[in-house]
């Protein structure tokens, strides 16, 4: 008998998933003209963050680690039981899931040949930098209150 | 006559003669574009007399967007960081772009294949294919149209002036005290609204066209669907042997300068006779990485399928074993 109120993802990969969201919400917000002028850019070896071509480069490289550590921990949980979600869980997921959307939006926006309307790049744009905070607020509650991703529950093995 | 006596009266005989004609004339249509075809500009600059009418028929037709702000402006923190940017005082400056003023004439004297050539090059928003403006700017304020033109919505802009941060001939200008930011946290976030040329998208709604191009007296002007004035821009060339700016530069602008002399020696004489504003140098894509970043985004899915797939084969191999 054991618990299984998680995937079995490993040590490395919540290194992975923590560095990538760090990275994620530093360069995302990087994107806001704040570091220059609250002189962040200005401490030694950060230069860099007020480069908003190269934050923004940084923030793509970012979400590609984050995508596919997401299907990595999708398909695991396909192939692993698939253990239910927490309510705080749920949350987050559902947060995730906009922030992907809004992402995929702003990133198709960057091709030459795409094209949206300036009020769908708008609720893009807002949608994607709200949800961000929102996320941000979920993590800090839920590490807060010891909330897993999982549901606890005993299986018999 | 001095050279700037002369251009100070053809300004104002042209001005004042356009003047008329933009308010009484019925005006020419801009030429019909198919559905989600983008308009560019296409511009004669080895015609161009220097007259200013294009910049005065700018101001006059775009007062009404001009800023106002309130005083005094709010303190803004941390105050050696953040400047005050106000040109409220100094509306009447017509010689450089600034929030009152979206267009300016730049001035050279050079030499070409043993020929002296006196060009004046109007200046204002590019209005580039894929602006990085409008892609960075992170609240949607920049944005840019189905038919091609660049603008930026003075009730969502912030004025943290990542607009001209990221453009190539950094063309929007701030004004502080205007804007959302007053009503937010005008001491810790923003500073106002960014300004540039928004190519009249308002008279190009109503079928008109843009008061520079409507006005100038020597027609140096054209526009159109892309593709016809790229074609227009060529035949110039073709006629004079001449040289084209802003068909490659950033991956692609919608105005075309069309010029006798090469570019490379505009831009030098630009900068050795200390001319002010956006330069006319190369451009490479400034938005050529974060579409090949966006482009191998799509590829992340594959790379998390592919590691999620390893690890439950080396998690079968060693159950088995």
């Amino acid at each position: 008998m054991r618990f299984q109120n998680q995937l079995s993802l490993g040590r490395v990969y919540k290194w992975l998933w923590g560095l990538c969201i760090l990275g994620l919400v530093f360069t995302g917000f990087g994107q806001l003209p704040i570091y220059a002028r609250y002189k962040l850019s200005t401490l030694p070896g950060l230069k860099w963050s007020a480069d908003f071509y190269f934050t923004h480069a940084l923030h793509e490289v970012f979400a590609f680690l984050f995508i596919a550590l997401a299907v990595y921990a999708i398909i695991l949980w396909l192939f692993g039981g698939r253990p239910a979600l927490s309510k705080a869980g749920i949350l987050k997921l559902i947060i995730l899931v906009g922030i992907f959307a809004t992402g995929i939006v702003r990133v198709l926006k960057n091709f030459h040949d795409f094209y949206f309307s300036p009020d769908t790049l708008l609720v893009a744009d807002l949608g994607h930098l709200a949800l961000a905070v929102v996320f941000l607020v979920a993590i800090a509650i839920t590490a807060a209150l010891s909330s897993p991703w999982f549901k606890k529950e005993y299986r018999e093995q | 006559m001095s050279n700037i006596s002369r251009r100070n009266f053809l300004k104002k005989a042209a001005a004042s003669a356009g003047g008329i004609a933009l308010a009484a004339s019925a005006p020419r249509a801009v030429a019909a574009s198919p559905k989600g075809a983008e308009l560019a500009t296409v511009l004669d600059i080895g015609r161009c007399i220097g007259c200013g009418a294009c910049v005065e028929a700018c101001r006059t037709i775009n007062n009404f967007k001009f800023p106002k702000p309130k005083k005094p402006f709010p303190v803004m923190s941390p105050q050696d960081r953040v400047k005050v940017e106000d040109w409220s005082e100094k509306q009447n400056v017509d010689s450089r772009l600034t929030p009152y003023n979206w267009l300016f004439l730049q001035t050279v004297d050079v030499s070409y294949k043993g020929k002296d050539y006196l060009i004046h090059i109007p200046r204002r928003c590019m209005h580039c294919q894929n602006p990085p403006c409008a892609n960075l700017c992170p609240f949607g304020a920049a944005r840019k149209l189905e038919n091609g033109i660049t603008v930026i919505h003075p009730d969502i802009c912030f004025g943290g002036a990542k607009c001209k941060a990221v453009c190539p001939w950094k063309i929007p200008q701030r004004q502080t005290g205007v804007g959302l930011y007053l009503k937010v946290m005008p001491r810790f976030a923003g500073n106002g609204v960014l300004f540039k040329c928004d190519r009249c998208f308002d008279r190009i709604e109503k079928g008109k066209l843009p008061a520079c191009i409507e006005i100038c007296p020597e027609q140096i002007q054209d526009i159109g669907p892309r593709d016809a004035m790229f074609e227009k821009a060529k035949a110039i060339a073709k006629e004079y042997d001449g040289f084209i700016y802003g068909d490659t530069e950033n991956g692609g602008t919608n105005t075309f300068y069309v010029s006798p002399v090469p570019f490379e020696i505009l831009d030098r004489a630009l900068k050795e006779q200390a001319q002010p504003g956006p330069h006319l140098a190369p451009v490479e894509n400034s938005m050529a990485l974060s579409e090949n970043l966006g482009k191998a985004l799509l590829l992340a899915p594959l790379a998390g399928a592919l590691a999620a797939g390893a690890s439950i084969a080396g998690k079968l191999k060693n159950s088995q074993e």
